[in-house]
């Protein structure tokens, strides 16, 4: 033990005596523990990342999967409603009810009335209508008359 | 001591040894493990996570024509029993008990069973399901299955029939398309944890099925449902055992209703007897009694042995080899054309014009008609009817086959072969289902119209509608009658053999805008007063088409008013013998008459009615290129009696009779008993007084 010790002082004191060759190989060893402290932070977080991202995925996924069978529950409850709705407005149910709640009741005598629009419409013409309503138009008229008409020169 | 040392040194070296040994044998097995067997122990593992399904197709829906759904599948629970999970089994059986339809004695056999599961009822309702939920029940778990529902309930229920607890179809169309509505199960491949919960991200396969496809039918719910309220109606005025009503639209083939009664529902078919299953409008066949006088009819018109304006005589009986066929009117029509024959129903007249034809050819019209044989509508256990083999007919049955006795056919053969008559003579092959909805990316399988033949001309389809226009205007089908629609119709009664039972029945074509819809109705096994078709099945059908006309919106026509019009006009017979065919045929026709040619030669020997006679316009005269064909011509005789000498006369020479008169004034006696049939060469004596 004793005798290790004393090696080990002799080994330290003869590293001391080449002052550049210490200086470089002691950047040497700082810079790789940098690097290899980064190295390990870097594959640390990744690691994490990649454990927590798995996390989440996995997460989604069981969402997913309680959202899709949620969506199974639903839809298979929708056609039940479907169904449901389907035999409620089933013509047999309305007559029922009808009968029942509204108390209808049949007629014992039906009796069909035609309505026919094929029937020809009374036709009124200009000349039937009272002149005074077109008065204004009478003179519009004739004014037109006056300027479009061109009386023929005469040989006098 | 150094022994000792030595003796340890060896021990401890031992030891090491065995140790040394059994790490190299566990270093080996892991090797084996892990690097050699690994994909074995992989695949073990793999086994254990993996649970595989079979996902069940979803079966098809059924649709009406207007989209209603008649059948769907919805996903139903059904209580599972896990035996070694249950604790208190005594406990579990009598909670069960209360809510299960099953005794105590088989909830508790099975749920003590050795199986790894049972199950102890199938889908089962929602309400049940959680009833049994709400107890909490410790080893008894639920699995999803798919149940067929009818949302319509009895509508239309012999139809669509009903499927059995494996989602197969057992009756009705879902029987018949039984491999388009249920589908191909697919597999699910899940990869699930200890806890049998799926791990995310795990193995997830499908390999996928296929679902069933979706049908279109030809059924309006609404006129469907309309019949099936008619028949039910008619339960409470008269007394029978069931009915069937068809509507079908005479233009496609397409059966807009097809009602019967006694119903079921398909939800629950098993609370109703199996007689309430059958679809007796196609399983079923009857009489169809008088409504056949329609396909006699047509077929007459069509050969030509008859028209309208034929003189027919019915002296309330008919004598054929020596069997007395009856009227239904025991006074007898006397004298009548055709066309009143129709309007009558009169069974004599009838027998009279189906003789003229003969067996050959009435039998290939019936054939012709599809009677004897399978519509083809693709429903299960369609009848064929029963037409006697064609050997085995004599003029007895082919009398009685003339007015609808003695043979046997479904509602749908009947309804299809008087589409034929409402579609100008092209019969039609029933059409149910329209489509079948194949799915995306597939073209679908359309059930197009099909046209089985054309069995008579659109001219003689045209007169027969016409002819059956008066039987509802002002013959035996007045029940039937709507103001302001043209219908045309015929009542039917068949009397059971030597039962106090009919068949009533009536067949009615009804105009529909650009189409005919034929709508027959059928009440069976009717009992009491009341069982005359017209008294019966006339007023169902009236009620029914009032219903189907407003539905469709086909409004009346406040001018139509069918008068059938009988020609009043005679025309003299020309002589014709010896002259040739074309010839005669020619003239005849010229004048008026319609004409028939008896024979293969080229020259007219004989004729019938002979020359100078005084017959109808329009009316038949036969001409005979042998005298022998015109001698195995049987005349049926008139009831003379009652008629002055002159006009007893001139109808024995209008029917091709000869007779002597002894005596004057009205005829008292004959020598040949009325309704007998005899040759155009026997003269028979008339008594006057």
């Amino acid at each position: 033990m004793y005798q290790g010790q004393d090696y080990v002082n002799s080994a330290s004191q003869s590293s001391y005596l080449n002052e550049s060759s210490y200086n470089f190989t002691n950047v040497k060893k700082q810079a790789f523990t940098i690097l290899y402290i980064f190295m390990l932070v870097f594959v640390s977080i990744s690691i994490l990342l990649y454990v927590s991202q798995i996390l989440n995925i996995n997460q989604s996924s069981s969402r997913l999967l309680g959202l899709e069978s949620k969506l199974e529950a639903i839809k298979s409850r929708n056609e039940r409603l479907e169904v449901q709705l389907a035999s409620k407005t089933s013509l047999a149910e309305i007559e029922k009810i009808a009968k029942k709640e509204l108390n209808m009741v049949e007629p014992s005598e039906k009796e069909t009335l035609v309505y026919n629009n094929q029937l020809k419409k009374e036709e009124k013409y200009m000349a039937d209508l009272p002149k005074e309503k077109f008065f204004l138009a009478q003179i519009y008229d004739k004014i037109i008359k006056e300027v479009i008409t061109v009386q023929a020169e005469s040989l006098e | 001591m150094q022994q000792f040392e030595e003796s340890a040194k060896n021990r401890i070296i031992f030891y090491f040894a065995i140790i040394f040994i059994l790490f190299i044998i566990l270093a080996l097995r892991l090797v084996w493990i892990q690097v050699i067997n690994s994909a074995e122990y992989e695949h073990k593992a793999l086994n254990q996570r993996i649970r595989e399904f079979v996902v069940d197709s979803e079966r098809g829906i059924i649709y009406d024509n207007t989209g209603r759904k008649l059948a769907v599948s919805l996903p139903a629970k059904t209580v599972v029993a896990l035996p070694d999970n249950i604790i208190n089994p005594e406990k579990t059986a009598a909670e069960l008990d209360k809510i299960l339809n099953i005794d105590y004695k088989t909830i508790y056999g099975r749920i003590t069973s050795d199986a790894a599961a049972i199950f102890l009822q199938r889908k089962v309702s929602d309400e049940l399901y959680k009833k049994i939920e709400a107890k909490n029940l410790k080893g008894i778990t639920f699995t999803e299955e798919s149940k067929r529902y009818y949302p319509e309930g009895e509508l239309a229920s012999h139809i669509i029939g009903f499927t059995g607890v494996d989602n197969n179809g057992l009756s009705g169309l879902e029987l018949s398309y039984n491999n388009y509505l249920s589908g191909k199960a697919g597999k699910m491949i899940i990869e699930k944890d200890a806890q049998g919960k799926t791990i995310p991200n795990g193995i997830r396969e499908a390999v996928p099925g296929r679902d069933g496809y979706n049908v279109y039918l030809t059924i309006d719910e609404v006129i469907q449902y309309m019949a099936e309220k008619e028949l039910k109606d008619a339960a409470d005025k008269f007394d029978f055992s069931g009915g069937s009503v068809i509507v079908m639209d005479s233009s496609n083939g397409d059966i807009l209703a097809m009602a019967n009664t006694p119903l079921y529902d398909p939800n629950q078919f098993g609370d109703y007897p199996e007689k309430n299953w059958r679809n007796r409008a196609i399983n079923d066949v009857f009489e169809p009694g008088s409504t056949f006088k329609i396909i006699t009819a047509a077929s007459a018109l069509e050969e030509g042995v008859i028209t309208e304006n034929d003189i027919l005589t019915d002296p309330g009986h008919i004598y054929v080899e020596n069997e007395e066929i009856n009227c239904w009117s025991s006074r007898g029509h006397r004298k009548q054309t055709f066309a009143e024959v129709i309007k009558n129903s009169c069974n004599p007249g009838f027998v009279e014009v189906g003789m003229k034809m003969d067996k050959k050819t009435f039998y290939s019209y019936i054939k012709a008609f599809g009677f004897g044989e399978q519509t083809g509508i693709r429903l299960p256990a369609e009848a064929r009817g029963i037409i006697p083999e064609y050997q085995r007919i004599g003029p007895v049955e082919l009398a009685t086959f003339s007015f609808g006795h003695g043979i046997s056919v479904t509602p749908i053969q009947l309804a299809t072969a008087i589409s034929a008559v409402a579609n100008e003579g092209k019969l039609m092959r029933p059409r149910l289902v329209k489509e079948v909805d194949t799915g995306a990316g597939t073209k679908n399988i359309i059930n197009e119209p099909q046209l089985v033949r054309r069995v008579i001309s659109k001219s003689t389809a045209d007169k027969t509608k016409e002819l059956l226009k008066q039987v509802v205007e002002s013959g035996t089908g007045t029940h039937a009658a709507i103001e302001g629609y043209e219908i045309g119709g015929k009542t039917g009664t068949a009397k059971h053999y030597n039962e106090d039972i009919y068949d009533s029945s009536f067949i009615g074509i009804v105009p529909a805008g650009d189409r005919d819809l034929v709508i027959l109705t059928i009440l069976y096994d009717i009992k009491g007063e009341t069982y005359y078709g017209s008294q019966t099945a006339a007023p169902v059908f009236k009620n029914l088409t009032e219903n189907i006309l407003n539905y469709l919106n086909i409004k009346p026509d406040p001018e139509a008013n069918f008068v059938y019009n009988n020609s009043q006009k005679e025309v003299t017979v020309p002589d014709l013998t010896g002259q040739s065919f074309l010839n005669a045929e020619r003239r005849l026709r010229e004048a008026g008459f319609n004409v028939k040619l008896i024979g293969d030669g080229e020259t007219v020997r004989t004729q019938l009615p002979v020359s100078g006679v005084e017959s109808n316009y329009n009316s038949t005269v036969w001409l005979f290129s042998q005298k022998e064909d015109k001698e195995n011509i049987l005349i049926p005789v008139p009831d003379f009696r009652g008629m002055q000498g002159t006009a007893a006369v001139k109808l024995a020479r209008q029917k091709g009779l000869q007779v002597s008169l002894s005596g004057s004034g009205k005829v008292i006696g004959q020598s040949v008993y009325p309704g007998r049939r005899i040759k155009s060469s026997n003269k028979i004596n008339l008594k006057l007084r």
